[in-house]
């Protein structure tokens, strides 16, 4: 996830990952080596994310595209993406302001690279069935050519 | 030494501006170069001098913070090394209240519970409960309150009950509102001293508070969900609603503010909407802030601060302070000045920031 590598390094950033909207962590850096841990603060990042859903629904409001919250010993900032949020812990030293522009950025970067991978994709789809009928010049088609080989 | 010899010329330099012009980025100048040169007493002494010239200046409170926070780990550091040459029962309690200041609670209960280990006395016993009673006090989470309940009980126990215990199992108790333990406990200590009018007082105090006061485990539970403690709704009690609203129906008044909640344990003020509208936003605030309080009791973030969510809705911002916390919905981005105001509101620290300081 070069995407969010720069993330990582901005001051007083703790953990980064994407977490998927089942709660599935894709950390990034160094931070990526606390596989248990990133487990939990997934789950517990996307329960704070559907609570939010299901405190502000009955306003009538849409769904969060931005939380953060900021508490005695640090914080968490979360950031909605297609198909999951953007996650990042953050230290009670980190400038919690001038977290959202580079989340944002990194959020339109793995947007980017997913677009690229789905264009990549349609490329290498599989060619349509071959027709299984004569031709309307009555030229014998391909599997008749084949049956005819295989006869002589 | 070429080094060196800069370093002290910028030095006189930043002195004599600052008797030149009396100003607070003078102040800021020179204690920025004095903790260059590594004097941070005489840096501290500064910004103390400088606050009380400049009051609430946001430049020298966030130096002072800086070099207080220095100053504490370096002498952490000093006591560290004391402690693995010669540890002694006066040091462990320092380091451990040091450590709490810190808020380094992992720490200090290693180091406490390590007393305990090598010793095995009450007053060890006394250091751990001391600890995590101050880590829940910065916490306010059920779990840390039971710890903290369970070490106060273990160390009552051994030291027969002693007062020291006593006396802590006592402010633990008001500080969570369990009054029928804390009266228990006040004639406890009654039988320690006898015919003290101080305890005497306090009993009698207590007895009407006692007759509807929850039972200690009750107690916690409404700490963590409210975030608060009963010495913090004493505190501020007379705060009166009549404070707030003119706070609030400004906020509410500004162009493009939908709704501005202050909220205190289950009672919320709210203006902006009215009638069912208005019931119906302060409980979804409140619901948000509930679950913001949750993710960050459970990521062990510590009590929250700050709470900002931004969606098609446009922006809700919280701050939870002192008095307790006040929000803010806004259909545009919310400006810093607003933002200062939910503070006030809530009682929460000014901000320190530059960037603030700058917008």
């Amino acid at each position: 996830m070069q995407e969010l590598e720069p993330l990582t390094r901005l001051f007083g950033v703790r953990f980064v990952a994407l977490v998927t909207e089942d709660g599935v962590p894709i950390p990034v850096g160094a931070s990526a080596s606390r596989a248990g841990e990133a487990d939990r603060l997934a789950a517990v990042s996307q329960q704070f994310l559907s609570e939010l859903v299901q405190a502000t629904a009955p306003l009538t409001w849409g769904p969060p595209q931005w939380a953060r919250i900021a508490s005695e010993r640090g914080g968490l900032a979360l950031l909605r993406v297609r198909g999951g949020a953007l996650m990042l812990m953050y230290g009670p030293e980190c400038d919690p302001s001038a977290l959202k522009l580079p989340m944002q950025a990194a959020a339109q970067r793995v947007e980017k690279s997913l677009d690229r991978l789905g264009r990549c994709s349609s490329v290498e789809e599989p060619a349509p069935a071959l027709p299984n009928t004569a031709d309307s010049d009555g030229s014998p088609t391909v599997s008749d050519r084949v049956s005819d080989e295989a006869r002589s | 030494m070429i080094q060196r010899f800069f370093t002290r010329s910028r030095l006189k330099q930043a002195r004599r501006q600052l008797a030149e012009d009396f100003s607070a980025q003078n102040y800021e100048r020179l204690i920025q170069q004095l903790a260059v040169v590594g004097e941070f007493d005489s840096a501290s002494e500064l910004c103390s001098e400088g606050l009380e010239q400049f009051p609430g200046n946001r430049g020298l409170l966030r130096l002072d913070a800086r070099i207080r926070s220095h100053v504490r780990e370096h002498r952490l550091v000093r006591l560290r090394q004391e402690l693995e040459q010669g540890p002694r029962p006066a040091l462990w309690t320092a380091y451990c209240e040091l450590c709490c200041e810190c808020a380094e609670w992992d720490e200090a209960e290693r180091a406490a519970q390590r007393w305990f280990d090598d010793d095995g006395g009450a007053a060890a016993l006394l250091l751990v409960a001391r600890v995590r009673t101050q880590r829940f006090y910065g916490d306010r989470s059920r779990r840390l309150g039971e710890q903290a309940m369970l070490a106060i009980e273990q160390a009552c126990e051994a030291s027969g009950r002693g007062l020291e215990p006593l006396r802590l199992e006592l402010r633990f108790m008001l500080a969570i509102g369990a009054f029928g333990r804390a009266r228990d406990v006040v004639a406890e200590l009654l039988d320690h001293q006898p015919g003290d009018a101080e305890l005497e007082a306090r009993y009698r105090a207590l007895e009407g508070p006692a007759a509807t006061a929850p039972e200690p485990r009750r107690a916690l539970a409404r700490v963590e969900e409210s975030g608060r403690l009963a010495t913090d709704r004493a505190e501020t009690g007379a705060l009166q609603s009549e404070d707030i609203r003119p706070a609030l129906q400004r906020l509410a008044a500004a162009p493009g503010c939908g709704a501005s909640v202050f909220l205190r344990g289950s009672t919320a003020l709210i203006q902006g909407p009215r009638g069912a509208t208005a019931q119906r936003t302060a409980r979804g605030m409140k619901n948000a802030l509930k679950a913001a309080r949750t993710v960050s009791r459970r990521l062990d973030l510590g009590p929250l601060r700050e709470l900002e969510i931004e969606g098609d809705f446009g922006q809700l911002v919280g701050e939870v302070g002192e008095r307790d916390a006040a929000l803010g919905w806004f259909r545009r981005e919310v400006q810093p000045a607003e933002r200062e105001r939910l503070r006030d509101l809530s009682g929460a620290q000014p901000s320190t920031d530059d960037h603030r300081e700058a917008a």
